[in-house]
């Protein structure tokens, strides 16, 4: 894994997840749409964790915030905490094969949903129902596909 | 090679553990940053500023959209644009009969408010606005438009749409303002029920087709199919704008309040087209306007 910078395919995936955030979806599935920023964050923490840090998690936040127009720093401080789990357990879950990588990531965003729900119980926006808990395990299905994904991109990107 | 790999892997690690001060601070900065946001107004220019930033981003999701409705324009068939030609034709000269009604009846209001001496007024410049087909959390009952700062859009303005009341502006950057819906639970809007002139709150209930007031006492008379109207009390919305209708009302003997249920006559998930409302006009301007009405139109 020689780590060549690929600071473009970081800011193109990252824009990617935003967009895949406020894509238009039928109504019933709006419920199970996974948190696609929190996913491409895991796999940079993974792969690349000298590149993205935790002022990249913390930018990325604050775009997503904006893009959201949830209260600045909400996003921020729910990717920031991930993104310092994964980079602490980063030894650990980087060697697991892709299956139980997914039940890892599913444990990180179930932590998420906990400090998602508490912030918006302390700002006032009122508590959401169980279905808050749908979308962490449709990213740990969607898991290894955007290991895959991301990791053919990486290497074709390096091959060229 | 491999050895290399391994060291640099091992100080990356490193790295990653001895971040825990980062983590702590950068934890400092973010949740300051929502107490800012969200107790004072100050950090809304910065907002506004940083919001143009994502606007490309609409527009990559917004633009399919437009194009596939333009498509299905340019395709669609003569007959059927014919049959929609006319039966526009005809809701526009009911629509104008209706107003051309309202002219006069306005116009009758103006002069008994007046000898009234009331200050109240129903009138007001409105722009409409688009939404912007994005998603955002479902659990929170909002949606983004097109228009903003540079339309003169601003925190708390009312935003109507044919049927009445959708919610009010609750941020707004260069190019697009995020509203708030009256079916989120975190929002309440004062109403009066139009046929008894009774005044009461109705909050959201997170249900895109309902609307909840508790304050109701059990002596009040109200029932099924009244209609609410804003009742202009609070400042935020003008006054006389139709909210929502009541369908149920629950009298419970141990409660000392009813439960009545409402749903929203404006099209809470379906409008794509919305009015923003400037509700305080100046009265001056207002008058010369109604007494143009009064010549042009009311014999």
């Amino acid at each position: 894994m020689a780590a060549k910078r690929q600071p473009g395919l970081i800011f193109l995936s990252f824009v990617a997840a935003a967009i895949l955030t406020i894509l238009p979806l039928p109504d019933a599935m709006v419920w199970v749409r996974p948190y696609w920023m929190a996913l491409i964050l895991i796999y940079w923490r993974l792969e690349a964790p000298g590149q993205v840090g935790l002022g990249t998690a913390f930018v990325a936040g604050l775009f997503l915030d904006l893009v959201l127009g949830t209260l600045l720093g909400h996003h921020a401080l729910s990717l920031i905490i991930i993104a310092y789990i994964v980079g602490r357990f980063r030894l650990r879950i980087r060697f697991f094969p892709l299956w139980q990588q997914a039940f890892a990531v599913l444990a990180v965003l179930l932590n998420d949903r906990l400090i998602h729900v508490w912030i918006l119980a302390l700002s006032g926006q009122g508590l959401p129902d169980w279905r808050i808990l749908w979308p962490p395990f449709v990213a740990m299905l969607l898991w290894p596909w955007v290991f895959l994904i991301l990791d053919e991109s990486r290497r074709r990107l390096r091959r060229r | 090679m491999a050895q290399s790999t391994y060291q640099r892997d091992l100080a990356l690690a490193d790295r990653g553990a001895s971040t825990a001060a980062h983590l702590a601070a950068y934890c400092v900065v973010a949740v300051l940053l929502m107490v800012s946001d969200h107790q004072s107004g100050y950090l809304d220019r910065v907002r506004a500023m940083l919001s143009s930033l994502v606007y490309p981003v609409y527009q990559v999701i917004d633009w399919p959209v437009h194009a596939t409705s333009s498509v299905a324009e340019a395709l669609s068939e003569r007959g059927e644009l014919l049959s929609e030609n006319e039966d526009l034709r005809r809701r526009w000269l009911l629509a104008q009969a209706q107003l051309n009604r309202l002219a006069a009846l306005r116009a009758e209001n103006q002069r008994l408010r007046a000898l009234l001496d009331s200050s109240s007024e129903l009138g007001e410049r409105v722009i409409v606005g688009e939404l912007i087909e994005i998603d955002l959390d479902p659990f929170i009952h909002r949606v983004a438009l097109n228009r903003g700062e540079r339309d003169g859009i601003f925190i708390g303005q009312p935003v109507a749409d044919a049927g009445g009341i959708l919610g009010q502006v609750e941020r707004v950057s260069q190019l697009t303002a995020f509203v708030r819906l009256i079916t989120d639970p975190s929002h309440a809007i004062p109403v009066t029920v139009n046929r008894t002139g009774l005044r009461t709150i109705a909050y959201g209930t997170g249900h895109p087709d309902q609307l909840l007031l508790q304050d109701v006492p059990p002596s009040a008379d109200i029932r099924a199919g009244d209609l609410l109207v804003t009742s202009g009390l609070g400042g935020r919305f003008p006054a006389g704008f139709p909210v929502g209708e009541v369908d149920e009302v629950h009298r419970d003997p141990g409660s000392a309040f009813l439960r009545v249920l409402a749903h929203p006559t404006a099209a809470i998930d379906r409008s794509r087209e919305v009015l923003l409302v400037w509700p305080d006009q100046l009265p001056s301007e207002l008058n010369s306007e109604s007494t143009a009405l009064n010549e042009s139109e009311v014999p």
